[in-house]
């Protein structure tokens, strides 16, 4: 359960990535919980729990794509899985940023500001969002990649202030 | 070729069409630094996600409180209703989720702070389980989390037997236990007596040589169960309780006596000594998140940076008749603060100075903001003594007594006087450890203290 608690981030977060629409992704990270400890006494210690979890999420997404074209998957299985794998391999490593990104993003300008609460809490598409705010569908993802590029500068830069001001 | 960053926005975006899939897939099977960089960027976009989304609720809880209805309120009950949803599923897998057969483990390691460990038979990883066996904690702090809800600080040096998710026992250093209801009843057991918990936190130290044991509650209730018989003292908040030998001791309320958790070997301050605890003391130096309230916190930067720290204690020698202080002596009780690598660490040395002119305006809550007041001045500064912490050592009792720091007090012109410490040397590496020592707010260690001895009668 401990082991669950802690892996729980790097799964979701995989889930959504994956599938777009969130009741759906909710629906998935579900039954991969249910999954999870229905078959815990297949899990070998001596693995990462985090690969283990990901690996059954992998099949829930899959399966899901059989059963409607409900996911963003438009991989091959192959990709699919080195995707998985890639994900267990960062998500130790990138647990950090989640601690600056908060606020990173309350110290982005208004205008910015908006923007991600738009996308990324109301979930509107990037033309939804230009009827909003004026502008074209292309004219919002240039400006949505270069917030990106900014809250990532943001958080490494605190990353680096962590490492070396104790 | 389209850019590569500009297909992975696009399929952040869902903005992909058939074409520039096939090519993002194309690139991605290329390298496998280009699938990194892929899953990257899509984790990256689900941890900006579920920070707005956590940003906007934190606004939206709090509009929502200033003004109850409008817009937000929906939005609230709609995420409200996802993290209800994801809770249950929690909830309902800690009520179905099987236990593993093996597993004897009833306490984690959750946290370590500057831990140097001896030889033991349990892991000593931060989250490890634990199950019956012996830690023992050289240096630093280990936070233990038993099942059973108590929560158990470990202070080095300090050997601790785990024997349950409800027992455990101490035959030296210190534990300073978090007892919530559900641990009611939680019991240390020292060689001298049994300490049983009946609600939030106290404090125990068991010293090595003699087996004494130290009870000291700092809220709530617990019994001291004498081992040599079955007598028992009951303390309630702020008492505490000394188990020696033959004697079981009664409670007492001396709450203005620091909770001794080493026992401090004899120092010759006989009775034509006086101790003198600070009227003031802080550090400069500040950084976000890194501050201590209890300790002052010493550092010496690589690059001489605004991350140095020094510490600066204030005296008022009123009660002491100046012009015949004969001899002096600072203590500093020296704590791990948690903070840098103790490895990058060399032997470190330590200056005291005395600061001269008129420097007594400086209060604690200016000083703790960045560095010395320049309303004040650089002042002038007297070195008055030096003193080095081996590497490896973060804890312990040091003391400069010098003939320039009895001068320093003999002519200083008023009663109050100030001393700033500061640490000489630099460590090797970034990370660099920061050292700390108990100021006058610290709830268990001795403040600074200078001892004064005079050639006659008090003032």
């Amino acid at each position: 359960m401990r082991l669950w608690t802690a892996a729980q981030p790097a799964v979701s977060g995989y889930v959504r990535s994956l599938v777009r629409d969130r009741a759906v992704a909710d629906e998935v990270l579900q039954e991969t919980s249910l999954v999870l400890f229905r078959r815990f006494d297949e899990y070998d210690e001596q693995r990462p729990f985090v690969a283990w979890a990901l690996g059954i999420a992998r099949f829930q997404v899959l399966s899901l794509n059989r059963d409607a074209a409900r996911s963003r998957v438009a991989f091959d299985t192959n990709l699919l899985a080195r995707f998985t794998e890639t994900w267990g391999e960062l998500a130790p490593g990138a647990s950090d940023r989640s601690l600056f990104l908060q606020d990173c993003i309350q110290r982005l300008a208004a205008r910015a500001r908006q923007m991600v609460r738009l996308r990324y809490y109301e979930e509107l598409t990037a033309e939804e969002m230009a009827r909003q705010l004026g502008g074209t569908g292309a004219a919002v993802r240039v400006a949505l990649q270069r917030i990106r590029q900014q809250l990532r500068e943001c958080v490494e830069r605190q990353l680096r202030a962590e490492g070396e001001t104790p | 070729m389209t850019d590569p960053e500009k297909l992975i926005a696009a399929w952040l975006d869902g903005s992909l069409n058939e074409a520039e899939q096939a090519e993002l897939n194309d690139w991605l099977k290329t390298d496998d630094e280009n699938m990194r960089r892929f899953t990257d960027a899509a984790m990256f976009e689900q941890q900006i996600q579920s920070a707005t989304v956590a940003v906007e609720e934190q606004t939206a809880a709090a509009s929502f409180n200033a003004s109850v209805g409008g817009a937000p309120r929906r939005e609230f009950s709609r995420r409200s209703f996802a993290v209800f949803a994801a809770a249950l599923v929690v909830i309902l897998a800690l009520v179905f989720w099987p236990q593993h057969p093996a597993d004897r483990t009833f306490a984690t390691l959750e946290q370590t702070r500057a831990a140097l460990w001896e030889s033991g038979d349990l892991p000593t990883a931060d989250g490890s389980r634990l199950e019956q066996g012996t830690l023992r904690l050289a240096e630093g702090l280990a936070t233990l989390k038993f099942d059973s809800g108590a929560e158990v600080v470990l202070e080095a040096p300090a050997t601790l037997i785990l024997l349950d998710a409800m027992n455990c026992e101490l035959t030296r250093g210190t534990t300073v236990s978090d007892i919530p209801e559900s641990a009611v009843g939680f019991r240390i057991t020292t060689p001298s007596a049994d300490v049983v918990d009946y609600g939030t936190r106290f404090a125990v130290s068991v010293y090595e040589e003699t087996g004494e044991t130290h009870t000291q509650v700092i809220e709530g209730r617990v019994q001291v169960e004498y081992a040599q018989s079955d007598e028992v003292v009951e303390l309630t908040t702020g008492q505490r309780n000394t188990v020696i030998g033959e004697t079981l001791g009664a409670a007492t309320d001396d709450a203005e006596h620091e909770h001794q958790t080493i026992a401090v070997k004899p120092v010759d301050h006989g009775p034509d000594w006086t101790l003198l605890e600070p009227v003031k003391d802080a550090y400069t130096g500040n950084v976000k998140d890194h501050n201590s309230n209890v300790l002052l916190l010493v550092k010496k930067d690589i690059r001489g940076g605004r991350v140095n720290r020094i510490a600066y204690i204030g005296f008022d020698l009123k009660d002491i008749n100046q012009q015949r202080i004969e001899e002096a002596e600072l203590l500093l009780y020296f704590a791990p603060t948690g903070w840098g690598l103790a490895s990058h660490m060399p032997d470190a040395t330590f200056s005291v100075y005395g600061m001269i002119g008129d420097v007594t305006d400086w209060d604690e809550s200016i000083l703790h903001k960045d560095r010395f007041p320049a309303a004040l001045g650089t002042p002038e500064v007297v070195h008055l003594g030096s003193f080095t912490i081996p590497q490896g050592v973060q804890k312990g009792r040091f003391h400069v007594r010098t003939e320039v720091l009895s001068e320093f007090l003999r002519k200083h012109p008023t009663s109050e006087i100030s001393l700033k410490v500061v640490r000489d040397t630099v460590a090797r590496d970034n990370g660099t450890l920061v050292h700390g020592f108990a100021s006058r707010r610290h709830p268990v260690l001795p403040p600074p203290t200078l001892a004064i001895r005079t050639d006659g009668e008090l003032r």
